[in-house]
């Protein structure tokens, strides 16, 4: 009773969380400087072509009213039609989906699978000072390296010596498998330096402490093998931060990889939205940015229903905060 | 030494001028295949009536026909008319194609072109070319095949201004049945059509198989590849992906030296570069005339032309220096004489308006790196007049809105073009007619006369006199400065593709033989 209790909250507070979003996106969109009609006309717009573009797309109605328009639309599932395409935003978002879940799975995974055992083996050997300087060096280098540094190197590099990967030309995943590899490599590569790094510390941390603990001392002093004590007593100890860290990660890159996308010429979410934040295109931006934050809002409240079941006392104390 | 090297590299690219460049000339051509084309911008809108941005019009340009158009040294050209006649000074009449169709198989008659261009000028529309047309008092059908103009006074440019993609023939029967909504969806008489469109990412256009020219297209499909970073578009140039590149970056001969089979092409525009001075506020120190004369005389044009863009340009005039007659306008001070006699003359002017010590802002947007570093080449320039160059870059709609609507700025950095008649530029002096830069510009009613003058004398000795004093008269108000021009930069690959690209361009439409293009046979 208590964990419905407790993800009936998180509902709650979600759903006021998006109502905020909703506000606050419309609003920014709405209120900077460059509109719709700036962007169409451009340097030859008059006060009266520019009133011929705003009636045209019901940008002259008064903003409480679009706005509540929009959100009515949008909780019956229509993100309405973009101003630049005249096509669906809601269609749009879909055929790019693919692309950014791509992207922020493959990025997630190779991130796990290179930053964890780093992470033990950094966390294990920390008493040598080998161990120790090369776990901080591998954490620094990769999250002090931005993004578009990477990238711009591999762009570089890969333009001149291919190895068999292309920069740009994204194909479906499912039109030609080998293609679609080629051409995404080098963005999942490029994006997941950065959540290497990040779990790597943080694995690091959490056996480090984990390895403090008595039960290890026990477990070594009863003379168990290490890759047992690894596997039984710190790994399952140490897995609830890196779970934690990896979760917000990875609700990060499904909200938008934009230097990466753009980079890599991934047809992707973000790519749109921010394209569509230059084309002053309001509804677009608005379910892209609505969606990402629901993405990002719903994964963690998967992760914390998931805490929850593990430990109910998670549950029942934020339950009753 | 960095820009040394930049400018023999720019020199040894190919410079298109003066003559057509063919490639692949001698090589066996395959029939049919696709020919991509990367480049950097995705369309804003799809109207092309209505849409002011050379990039959009590019996505237009192999869907639509116009009445005419121009040819390799922007003389006025056959379009979907095959002939024309001006029977008097107001009025012309064009002979249509008989074999010209839409891509859905209808022909094309007179009452699509009628169609068409009342609706450029309709002002529901809002298109921003309809001015150039002129005074058009009424545009007749005669007959299914026969279109004729009238105006209410001499108008010298509209054949150039009806060679305007913002003047396509779009098909009007289908567009008053409502089964064509040119917002959403482009069809017309052009080469090609569009099948796909996947936004942000790609255009496919098959070949129109109505097409009124004979053969052509030559390959059966057209992609158009949005790659918005240039480093990926050279990639996709190197590993074949992409048969042609468009780009902005002057360094693009230095970056593609190694490569022997991609070939860059320096393609001349009528377009330039050109600065906007705030010559209406108060409390700007450009509302004193002195001050204005005296920034003009210290430019550097070719500096400008050497340092921000690689030499890949050159010193332009208001009257674009494409136009022969551009050269009327070599002669005004601030072109004059040495750059040191120059900015004698300016530190005295400034002296004389009691200028000292002045702080300036200068706007320009972030979208094109090209502006970005005429700025900062204008900075330095201006520093030796003790003028302190405050620089700000903004998105572009940021930029639209702080220098077009709300008329913040000191000096703003941007571009003209110049389309295939000298005096359509020339009509953006008058803030009266053009109206989107009455805010920051003095409106002078002896130059207006004048460039109205201009735009209705005919070519000739007494054109270019006015051409003359009107250069003259833009000098001396320093409201708009013409800069350097700005040429096109395109990059294929001659092992792929064989090409033709025209020395002069001057609307936007660097590809404008696309149809022409051939894959060279493996």
């Amino acid at each position: 009773m208590r964990i419905f209790r407790f993800i009936a909250f998180r509902l709650g507070i979600a759903l006021v969380t998006l109502f905020g979003v909703s506000i606050i996106v419309f609003m920014a969109v709405h209120f900077v400087p460059g509109s719709y009609e700036d962007v169409i006309l451009g340097p030859f717009g008059t006060p009266e072509t520019r009133a011929i573009v705003r009636a045209k797309y019901g940008l002259d109605r008064p903003a409480v009213e679009q706005y509540l328009h929009w959100l009515a639309a949008t909780a019956g599932g229509d993100f309405g039609t973009s101003l630049t395409t005249g096509q669906p935003v809601a269609a749009e978002i879909i055929r790019r989906a693919p692309a950014t879940i791509q992207l922020a799975v493959m990025a997630t995974l190779l991130a796990i699978a290179v930053g964890v055992p780093m992470g033990i083996a950094s966390g294990v050997t920390s008493t040598s000072h080998f161990g120790r300087a090369a776990g901080r060096l591998v954490g620094a280098l990769g999250a002090s390296v931005p993004v578009f540094v990477l990238g711009t190197i591999f762009v570089f590099m890969f333009s001149i010596w291919s190895l068999g990967l292309t920069v740009g030309g994204y194909v479906p995943l499912l039109e030609d498998p080998m293609a679609n590899m080629r051409a995404m490599t080098l963005p999942v590569v490029t994006l997941s330096v950065f959540g290497m790094a990040l779990i790597q510390r943080t694995t690091r941390d959490a056996v480090l402490g984990v390895t403090a603990e008595t039960h290890v001392t026990a477990a070594v002093a009863r003379g168990e093998r290490p890759p047992d004590i690894i596997r039984s007593h710190v790994l399952r100890n140490a897995s609830i931060p890196i779970v934690t860290v990896t979760t917000v990660y990875f609700a990060y890159l499904l909200g938008g990889a934009i230097i990466v996308e753009q980079m890599f010429s991934v047809p992707g979410v973000a790519v749109y939205v921010v394209q569509s934040v230059k084309n002053r295109d309001y509804l677009a931006v608005q379910a892209g940015v609505l969606l990402a934050a629901t993405v990002f809002v719903t994964i963690n409240i998967l992760a914390d229903i998931v805490y929850a079941l593990i430990d109910p006392r998670i549950g029942g104390k934020r339950s009753q905060s | 030494m960095h820009f040394a090297k930049r400018f023999l590299f720019t020199l040894s690219s190919l410079v298109v001028s003066g003559m057509m460049l063919i490639s692949g000339a001698g090589s066996s051509l395959a029939e049919g295949g696709t020919i991509t084309w990367a480049k950097p911008d995705e369309a804003q809108s799809l109207d092309p009536h209505t849409d002011f941005n050379g990039n959009t019009w590019k996505f237009f340009f192999p869907v639509y026909d116009t009445l005419v158009t121009t040819g390799e040294t922007l003389d006025i050209q056959p379009g979907i008319a095959e002939s024309w006649e001006q029977t008097s000074s107001t009025t012309y009449v064009f002979r249509l194609r008989e074999n010209a169709a839409f891509s859905n198989g209808r022909p094309v008659v007179a009452s699509d072109v009628v169609g068409s261009l009342n609706r450029v000028l309709d002002p529901a529309t809002g298109s921003w070319w309809a001015g150039n047309l002129g005074s058009v008092s009424e545009i007749v059908a005669e007959g299914d095949h026969g279109v004729r103009i009238e105006l209410e006074a001499p108008h010298t440019q509209l054949l150039a201004a009806l060679a305007h993609i913002s003047t396509a023939i779009m098909p009007m029967e289908e567009y008053n049945a409502g089964t064509f909504d040119p917002t959403k969806e482009l069809m017309g008489s052009g080469p090609f059509m569009v099948t796909e469109h996947l936004q942000d990412q790609s255009w496919t256009y098959q070949a129109n198989p109505h097409y009124w020219g004979e053969g052509l297209p030559v390959a059966d499909e057209l992609k158009i590849l949005i790659i918005l970073d240039e480093s990926a578009r050279i990639a996709a140039l190197r590993d074949g992906r992409a048969d042609i590149g468009t780009f902005v970056n002057p360094d693009l001969p230095v970056l593609l030296q190694g490569d022997e089979n991609i070939t860059v092409v320096t393609q001349e525009t009528a377009s330039y570069y050109n600065l906007d001075v705030h010559a209406m506020a108060e409390d700007s120190p450009f509302f004193d005339i002195r001050v204005r004369q005296a920034m003009n005389l210290a430019l550097d044009r070719e500096e400008i032309s050497r340092v921000a863009l690689g030499g890949m340009g050159a010193v332009d005039y208001p009257l674009p220096r494409t136009f022969s007659s551009s050269k009327v306008c070599a002669d005004v001070p601030s072109y004059s004489g040495t750059r040191e006699s120059r900015l004698e003359r300016a530190q005295a002017l400034m002296a004389e308006a009691g200028a000292e010590g002045v702080e300036i802002e200068m706007l320009t947007t972030s979208d094109l790196a090209s502006l970005v570093l005429i700025a900062q080449v204008i900075k330095q320039q201006l520093a030796d007049i003790d003028m302190n160059v405050n620089i700000r870059q903004l998105g572009y709609a940021e930029w639209i809105d702080a220098v077009w609507v709300r008329g913040d700025f000191d000096l703003n950095v941007t571009w003209l073009s110049g389309y295939g008649d000298p005096a359509i530029v020339l009509g953006s002096w008058n803030p009266e007619k053009t109206g989107w830069n009455a805010h920051y510009f003095v409106s002078v009613p002896e130059l207006n006369d004048k460039i109205a003058e201009a735009q209705s004398t005919p070519d000739g000795a007494e054109r270019d006199a006015l051409f003359a004093e009107i250069c003259g008269m833009i000098d001396d108000g320093a409201n708009m400065l013409a800069l350097v021009n700005k040429n096109n930069v395109i990059a294929y690959r001659n092992d792929l593709v064989e090409v033709k690209i025209h020395p002069a361009e001057g609307y936007e439409d660097e590809l404008r033989y696309i149809e022409e293009f051939a894959r060279i046979a493996p």
